[in-house]
């Protein structure tokens, strides 16, 4: 069974994440070791903390893609959607599904409603690293609803490590496991070997996108 | 025809009833049960046993029989003491004191407490007390001391002990008068005989000196009379100085006791004493003259003699009465027995002092007269007379005083207490209490009685509707069962758990929820076409019921939907075994997306069953609901199909409920049985009835065998498919059978032989006659038939575009049909596509992604770039205007 990456930021140069080729050609090769099989290229979009080039993603992808399938990876197209200020700019991976991240502090006004508009749009939300915001926890209302709603939910591997994740997979609300990968100039490399230790996990996400 | 056997044998409490509530509630008849045996049998095993020891013993009343005042002829009738002064006697705290006394109590119950708790006497005295039960046995003069304790030993001892220590009371008591009076005696002989020797010599020398040795005959008579008085005054005097050293003795005992009894002084003093007294003074002088004028020929006392005697004595008990009063009065309120007693002995001796004192009066009066005769005679003779009479008087006081004396010692000797001890009381073997049989018997028969009032208790209490009564109770009104679905646990191994009449049509639940279906269908003469089904609260099983329900109704033939307008928890497309769905109702609602974009066909097998999801979940709900959209909506679809349900929201949970029922014909509420409440069902029906949508029946869900014994045979069909599925179908296949073919015999009874269910339907209608349907249920292919090659396509492409105007312009070609048409005509051409809008590939494909499909990745890349460069664009137009 193969297994993707839902949330990365491998394209160089676009992002906060990986700056040059050859750094993306390393992490390539730690995928490919790890085992994975596709990975979801999600740079920020209209992140006011984030700068992005948005002209540049094109080339990037282009070139990662390729560089990928030297690896044996597919490489996905997407970005994260970033609720509270233009949720106009996004790229949605597997045509439908949605990485949507937001402020970590505040609760952005209408989130419910704004998931629910892009929902009709035919959209399906996956919160992104849903235990970095602390705003929202497994007791919380509103994460009850957004599971009513149909809303999916990853975690980041960091947040299984440090245990902020463990109340959510308790709970059986972790539809996805991603990496979050910021590349390895910028933050200590991700321990990709996690992914093996949720096989259910990894078995939903997969019906999920029905991969 | 169930429900009226049923309203039948529900008219009254049965002992069936009585028997269905406590086996339901048995847990709560043996947890009581156990824990009041269990708290009695506990109470036995741990109480301490307590011992009973008594003794008997026969007890004489003490009454005034004592010799002395027999010698002294007295008038007795001094104390009537009757027994129950006794018993009071015998637990008088002088006596317990002298039993911790003499069995060293106070340090035997010093080293049982501990050093801790000090036991004081008092503290002592009262415990010790509350162990002696006196009791007399009934009509004699036994009187039985128990002592209760826990030590037998200690028992038996102070039983007996005390019947001791009350005998030597009384003995003591009865003693002290006789040995008051001995020693007085005692000490009066020596001085009388000094007295006596005094006065002979006196004489002797008299007549030696004078030479006169014979008193003449006149003289001699004068003495005799004189001394005849002398001799009578004599005792009397003895007995005031009795008297008084009694009353000496018993005043002393008093103020020991602390006591403070009326003086002598005050009681001779007393104004209606003194009338008795000079009443008596009277009587008495009378009946001396009489003693003196009476010939002794006669024999007998004259009449007027009878007469004074008697009143001498009345006067004589009205003294004795006045007195004691007087003493008692004057005496504190309450007084111990004992003391009692002693002011009573004293009375008797101020009585004693008093009337001796009156006869000494009377007496000397009588020889005064006598000595007042004497001065005439001689000188000479006068002194020998004197000295004579002194001698005379002396020598009698001192024989009478020798005749007491051995009187006194013989009767303080004879003295014993006035009880007899009958039966020493043994040591006891086996405790008294606690009574271990009697005591679990009552526990026994204790617990079963709370238990059985615990059971009624928490029946009476139990605000889970349970049963049909319950609900016409709750209801005050007569809505109809419109079916009753026993529990089922569903089999999880299955496609679709929840369908069981899909699973298996012919079973008897699947047969409760056809029955369901078929009265909806004939609850009005005109069939209704839009249902709303829910309940009042949440998790009464609404959805299942109309998934069952719905399929039943597809089975017979009807195009049926099924709306899930559940927008706070929606659960249809789960209990159809679909996943959830992108779009749905509300994506029609809010977009304007075709109907038949998002009404799935959920069941392959079942192609007239269609199910219009909710699709996305709205944060408010209630908009879309009460919209006029959602009106319209329903509008439409009643023109396409033979039957809509709607799964609504629970009444109690969801204001919109109702609006959203307003487009139904009717309401089909669902009740969980022993999980509803009766607070909420009424409630909710009070809001539908105030809204004018007429509820069309009652559906009771989840009944046990517990909830009503009609019905428990549904049960064991089903209640353990999930477990052991496959081996007790097998085993129950048979009854399933029969109890199938039972009940279709009993419908085609009703029903006649009709097949085509849409033609009987038809004609029911006409004819207004009531037919519940005997069909048995199968996929009713020859009507519908699905064509294959417009079954369900693959997937489309990703990268396909499909654009919605050309799906809607496909829908309408071949899909809208007007409904006035389809009827009789079509669905009996068997050829004819009588639900077309399941035949379109766009319909049947649930997951269907209708909008992201038309952009590939790179489209949003291309709009984004756009939106970039026409941000720099405008920035530099800017900075040019500015700069410029």
């Amino acid at each position: 069974m193969g297994m993707i990456d839902i949330h990365s930021h491998l394209l160089p140069g676009i992002d906060d994440g990986v700056k040059t080729e050859e750094e993306a050609e390393k992490l390539l090769l730690l995928y490919k070791n790890a085992g994975i099989s596709r990975i979801v290229c999600t740079p920020h979009l209209a992140n006011p903390y984030v700068k992005t080039h948005v002209l540049g993603i094109r080339d990037a992808y282009t070139w990662f893609k390729e560089a990928a399938v030297n690896y044996g990876i597919e490489a996905i197209l997407g970005s994260e959607l970033y609720i509270g200020l233009d949720e106009s700019k996004f790229i949605p991976f597997l045509d439908k599904f949605l990485l949507v991240e937001t402020s970590m502090l505040v609760e952005p006004l209408y989130l419910l409603d704004k998931i629910f508009a892009l929902q009709l749009k035919g959209f399906s939300i996956i919160i992104a690293h849903i235990e970095r915001f602390s705003w929202i926890s497994v007791t919380s209302p509103t994460a009850k609803r957004m599971r009513e709603m149909g809303v999916y939910f990853q975690v980041n591997i960091q947040g299984i490590e440090d245990g902020s994740a463990e109340p959510y997979i308790k709970k059986n609300w972790v539809d996805f496991i991603a990496t979050d990968n910021h590349g390895i100039s910028r933050r200590a490399p991700v321990n990709l070997d996690i992914f093996h230790k949720y096989p259910e996990i990894m078995v939903r996400s997969m019906k999920i996108l029905n991969l | 025809m169930e429900q009226q056997t049923y309203q039948e044998s529900q008219n009254e409490i049965s002992l069936k009833d009585i028997l269905r509530i406590v086996r339901k509630r048995k847990f709560w008849l043996a947890a009581t049960f156990i824990i009041v045996v269990g708290l009695v049998a506990g109470y036995l095993f741990r109480a301490t046993p307590i011992f009973q020891a008594s003794a008997t013993l026969w007890v004489e009343p003490t009454q005034s029989s004592s010799s002395f005042e027999d010698i002294f002829s007295l008038q007795g009738g001094t104390s009537t003491t009757r027994i129950s002064t006794e018993v009071e006697l015998i637990k008088s705290r002088r006596n317990i004191e002298k039993i911790i006394e003499d069995l060293d109590l106070l340090d035997y119950y010093t080293r049982l407490s501990g050093a801790k708790n000090r036991t004081t006497i008092n503290s002592l005295i009262g415990s010790i007390s509350n162990m002696i039960a006196v009791s007399t046995v009934k009509d004699t003069n036994i009187v039985r001391i128990s002592v209760d304790n826990e030590n037998p030993n200690l028992a038996r001892n102070i039983a007996n002990t005390l019947s001791v220590v009350y005998n030597d009371m009384l003995k003591e008591l009865a003693q002290e008068s006789f040995t008051v009076r001995r020693e007085f005696i005692e000490s009066q002989i020596g001085a009388t005989e000094q007295q006596v020797l005094d006065a002979e010599n006196l004489l002797r020398e008299f007549k030696e000196d004078k030479g006169i040795y014979i008193l003449d005959e006149e003289a001699r008579l004068l003495l005799e009379n004189v001394t005849y008085y002398e001799k009578q005054i004599d005792p009397y005097n003895i007995l005031v100085s009795e008297a008084e050293s009694k009353i000496s003795a018993f005043s002393e005992i008093l103020a020991e006791n602390g006591e403070q009894p009326v003086l002598y002084e005050k009681i001779s003093l007393d104004p209606q004493l003194r009338s008795i007294r000079a009443e008596m003074f009277r009587a008495k002088l009378e009946l001396a003259g009489y003693r003196d004028t009476t010939s002794p020929v006669l024999g007998r006392e004259s009449s007027r003699q009878v007469e004074l005697s008697t009143r001498i004595i009345r006067l004589e008990n009205d003294l004795n009465q006045q007195i004691l009063e007087i003493v008692y009065n004057a005496a504190k309120e309450d007084l111990s027995s004992y003391i009692r007693l002693v002011y009573k002995e004293l009375a008797d001796a101020y009585a004693l002092k008093y009337v001796a004192e009156i006869d000494i009066s009377y007496l000397t009066q009588l020889r005064n007269k006598y000595e007042e005769k004497m001065i005439t005679l001689p000188a000479l003779e006068q002194q020998l007379l004197d000295h004579q009479r002194d001698v005379t008087v002396k020598q009698n006081l001192y024989i009478l005083l020798l005749e007491n004396f051995e009187e006194a010692k013989i009767a303080e000797a004879a003295v014993t207490g006035t009880s007899t001890i009958i039966d020493q009381a043994v040591t006891p073997l086996s405790p008294i209490k606690p009574n271990k049989r009697m005591m679990l018997a009552i526990g026994v028969l204790l617990g079963l009685f709370l238990g059985i009032l615990l059971v009624f208790l928490v029946e009476a209490f139990d605000d889970a509707i349970r049963d049909e009564e319950t609900i016409r109770r709750t209801l005050g009104s007569e809505l109809p069962i419109l079916g009753r679905i026993p529990h089922l646990i569903y089999d999880e191994s299955q496609k679709y758990p929840e369908l069981i009449v899909y699973n298996d049509p012919t079973a008897p639940p699947s047969e409760a929820y056809k029955l369901i279906s078929t009265n909806v269908l004939y609850s009005s003469v005109e069939a209704p076409k839009v249902i709303s089904v829910t309940s009042a609260e949440m998790a009464q099983g609404k959805t299942s019921i109309l998934a069952n329900a719905g399929i039943a109704m597809a089975q017979n033939g009807l195009s049926t939907l099924l709306v899930d307008a559940d927008m706070r928890k929606p659960r249809l497309e789960k209990a159809m075994g679909s996943p959830r769905s992108q779009s749905g109702m509300v994506n029609h609602l809010l977009q304007d997306m075709d109907l038949d974009d998002i009404i799935q066909t959920p069941l392959d097998e079942l192609p007239n069953l269609k199910l219009l999801a909710v699709g996305p979940l709205p944060p408010n709900p209630t908009a879309l609901l009460t919209s006029d959209k959602f009106q319209k909506m329903l509008i439409t679809l009643r023109k396409k199909y033979d039957m809509i349900l709607i799964d609504l929201p629970p009444l109690l949970a969801a204001s919109d409920a109702l609006i959203a029922a307003r487009v139904s014909d009717g309401i089909v509420m669902v009740v969980r049985s022993g999980q509803s409440s009766k607070y909420g069902l009424k409630l909710a029906a009070e809001n539908i009835s105030n809204s004018g949508i007429p509820i069309v029946g009652i559906v009771i869900n989840d009944i046990t065998r517990e909830d009503s014994y009609h019905y428990y045979h549904y049960y064991y069909y089903y209640s353990d498919t999930g477990e052991k599925a496959a081996s007790k179908r097998r085993q129950y296949k048979s009854q399933y059978r029969k109890s199938t073919r039972r009940y279709r015999k009993r419908m085609s009874a009703l029903s006649g032989k009709k097949r085509n269910v849409v033609k009987k339907r038809a004609s029911v209608l006409e004819n207004g006659v009531e037919i519940i349907n005997l069909e048995k249920p199968t996929i009713p292919k020859p009507e519908i038939k699905p064509e294959p090659e417009l079954k369900p396509e693959p997937a489309v492409p990703e990268t396909e575009i499909v654009p919605d105007d050309v799906i809607d312009d496909d829908v309408i070609d071949d899909g809208v049909i007007d409904v006035d048409e389809i009827d009789d005509d079509v669905l009996d051409d068997e050829s004819a596509p009588v639900l077309p809008v399941s035949g379109k590939p766009s319909v049947n494909n649930r997951n269907r992604e209708t909008r992201p499909k038309v952009k590939s990745p790179f489209d949003y890349i291309t709009e984004l770039e756009q939106d970039v460069l026409q941000e720099e664009k405008n920035k530099e137009e800017e900075d040019d205007t500015t700069t410029e």
